[in-house]
């Protein structure tokens, strides 16, 4: 079904440096994934990995000394909307502060950031400043807005929504402070939501509220979801499709149960590996993978993963740069154990 | 205090622990309430075990860490340690001059490394810091020795000994943190979230770390966290804290097999599978942790429980030993047939299955 469809977001070798005195940091240094209509796409890594500077790239709100170097970020817009360039928009081209992106940003592509808490005005009740957002985008008076927002809150379960439109965002406990999150996120039904971390600052009780909550919606509205987490779990139990990060490169994609039942790069072994789950037995030591990430001004020379990896082929990993390419119908690995190097697959030759 | 217990004799008892939190209100700061972030809260823990604390946020486990510590001064209880002489002593009523003395014996690792490591000092002196101060070894050298010795029982290379915390990574600075809480030879820790703010490839280090050290040093731990999967890796005992009351405590396996108290129950199905496969298993306990200062009535849990009765919100369950070594606070804990983490997969393999049939 996904196949016939197009791509909502194509990421295509985007590339985002932070130039900076003591050196440049390539926090997203080549990443290229596709969002189709309704499928929920899961962006795993560590910190540092790129993942959410990723999606500031696709937002244009990248921080300074931030910018975005190459690439493409395509957006297909709903037809009729659009009619140049048969309905797909670079988001790159686009002026951060143009009202095209202004028109995307908000409306078209939603937001949910990692921390409600910091994600909301304290002295704005939660009402007005959804209020706010829908009257940014939609040409709709007070009342009407008013009424939408009840309604949006209504529908991510928020009890009595009408007193909570008065309330602000520290008199809400944590879990409803990030239903009242995602209620604004799709207060201007956007085609894409992307959720950054939506959970990582909350309790697995409320943590299960808001991904059944996210699961009910999607299914509900058949929107696409960009999920970016560092929990394997939630990406268990919320992705389609699963775009695994390593310094600033992605390592291995793929449908959801191949990379957790059949994955092929070392770096998705080790770290489905090492994660201590609760069917484990307890007190044994654990596998791990040495060493830490690297610094971003240290990136070593070819593979990043290579310092770290059991597999590492001196001569090979330390200098060549493997690039993403498809092992199966399925998923893609950028890993030279399954595509040694040649003249045509090497991308590039550091001369380190 | 029990002499021997399972044949290892108890390093720490808590009894009655208790911490309130005045509420104070207007010009006259006059208390008008409690906030019961630690309510009558007892175990013990035995010589080179493990004792896990879980619970959400706001469930009081930290300030059980704090007061054991003796960090915050708790308002009534006792808690009981025995000293490396084998003297029993409670740490709730030492003067500050006697706590100096016994915080040699019982350390803490603290959640954040980017927090608890000050930034202007190197590592050297991060280490040594506790051995000038309590040993008194006012001698460099004689304490450099030292301090390279617990730099290699951690994993770290003692030439980095000049270097400052911003040099290292995460994960590294949690291994400072941990050699510095090891300098005196404690036979206690207290390991608040040691490793949440890691980085997930790192966790599995430090918590492999931390078992070494345990089996080398025969240290005891007192692990607090909210990730059960981290707790149930390191951890002998598990106890489960909700509302300042402690509402399960068992030995690990029991605890996540068997659990007799259906928030234990609800905890463990919040926690997301690793595996596509199980999805339909997560259900979801609905509301939220009420606020230790204005708790419900009856069993503080009975407004979110699936199987409360009448009685639940009457009357507060006590904490009865229902098994061997197995305790809880709830009125239904024996007529419930709860679900461990074995049976949620199990029944999940079996709809599949069944599924499969039809």
């Amino acid at each position: 079904m996904e196949n016939e469809k197009k791509p909502l977001l194509s990421i295509q070798d985007l590339k985002t440096y932070f130039v900076m005195d003591e050196g440049t940091s390539m926090a997203v240094d080549g990443v290229s994934f596709d969002v189709y209509p309704g499928q929920v796409v899961g962006v795993v890594g560590e910190s540092g990995c790129g993942k959410s500077v990723t999606i500031k790239s696709v937002l244009q709100i990248v921080p300074k000394p931030g910018e975005i170097v190459g690439g493409d970020i395509f957006w297909r817009w709903e037809e009729g909307q659009e009619n140049g360039n048969e309905g797909v928009t670079n988001i790159v081209t686009l002026d951060p502060h143009g009202r095209k992106m202004r028109s995307i940003r908000g409306a078209e592509i939603a937001l949910i950031p990692q921390e409600p808490m910091a994600a909301f005005s304290p002295v704005h009740t939660i009402g007005s400043q959804i209020v706010e957002a829908i009257r940014l985008h939609m040409d709709v008076s007070k009342k009407e807005a008013e009424k939408i927002a009840i309604e949006r809150l209504h529908e991510v379960g928020m009890p009595s929504p009408e007193q909570r439109m008065d309330a602000y965002s520290w008199e809400l406990s944590g879990g409803l402070r990030q239903r009242a999150m995602i209620a604004m996120a799709l207060s201007c039904n956007p085609r894409l939501l992307i959720a950054d971390e939506p959970t990582t600052a909350i309790d697995v009780t409320t943590q299960a509220q808001v991904l059944n909550l996210l699961r009910r919606l999607q299914d509900e509205l058949g929107m696409s979801i960009i999920f970016i987490t560092h929990d394997l779990g939630v990406i268990a139990q919320i992705a389609d499709y699963v775009v695994v990060m390593y310094l600033g490169r992605i390592v291995e994609t793929g449908p959801v149960d191949d990379i957790f039942h059949n994955p092929q790069h070392p770096y998705t072994i080790a770290l489905l590996e090492s994660i201590p789950t609760i069917h484990q037995p307890s007190k044994e030591i654990l596998p791990t993978i040495e060493g830490s990430i690297p610094h971003p001004f240290n990136r070593p020379p070819g593979c990043p993963f290579y310092p770290r990896c059991e597999s590492f082929m001196r001569g090979t990993c330390n200098k060549f740069t493997p690039i993403l390419q498809p092992v199966n119908i399925r998923q893609s690995v950028s890993c030279f154990l399954h595509h040694p190097p040649d003249g045509e697959q090497v991308s590039e030759i550091s001369n380190e | 205090m029990a002499e021997l217990e399972n044949n290892k004799p108890v390093l720490l008892e808590v009894k009655n622990l208790k911490k309130y939190f005045p509420i104070k209100k207007g010009f006259l700061k006059r208390v008008v309430g409690q906030v019961k972030a630690v309510d009558d809260v007892s175990f013990t823990i035995n010589e080179g075990e493990t004792l896990g604390l879980v619970g959400e946020s706001g469930c009081g486990k930290t300030t059980t860490a704090r007061c054991i510590l003796r960090a915050v001064y708790p308002t009534s209880g006792e808690i009981l340690f025995r000293k490396e002489s084998g003297e029993i002593v409670d740490v709730a009523g030492l003067s500050e001059e006697e706590m100096r003395f016994l915080r040699s014996d019982m350390q803490m690792i603290f959640q954040d490394p980017y927090a608890s490591l000050n930034p202007r000092m190197n590592i050297f002196d991060i280490i040594g810091e506790p051995l000038f101060v309590i040993e008194q070894m006012n001698n460099r050298e004689e304490r450099q020795g030292r301090v390279e010795e617990l730099m290699q029982l951690v994993g770290l290379r003692p030439e980095y000994m000049q270097r400052f915390p911003h040099a290292f990574s995460g994960g590294q600075r949690q291994r400072i943190v941990i050699a510095r809480a090891l300098a005196l030879n404690p036979s206690l820790i207290v390991a608040d979230e040691p490793v949440s703010a890691l980085d997930v490839s790192v966790q599995a280090q430090v918590l492999n770390l931390m078992l070494e050290l345990q089996q080398e040093l025969g240290l005891t731990y007192l692990f607090v966290a909210h990730d059960l999967s981290v707790v149930k890796h390191i951890s002998d005992r598990v106890a489960v804290m909700y509302v300042g009351k402690i509402v399960e405590i068992s030995p690990t396996d029991d605890l996540y097999f068997e659990p007799l108290h259906p928030y234990t129950e609800a905890l463990m199905e919040a926690v997301p599978v690793a595996d596509p496969r199980v999805r339909s298993a997560m259900t979801v306990l609905e509301g939220d942790v009420p606020s230790p200062s204005n708790p419900p009535s009856g069993c503080y849990f009975h407004p979110r429980c699936k199987y409360a009765v009448d009685k639940c919100s009457q009357v507060m369950p006590d904490l009865v030993e229902l098994r061997p070594d197995h305790f809880v606070r709830c009125h239904r804990a024996e007529e419930l047939n709860l679900v461990g983490i074995g049976g949620m997969r199990q029944g999940v393999e079996e709809d599949i299955l069944s599924s499969k049939i039809q």
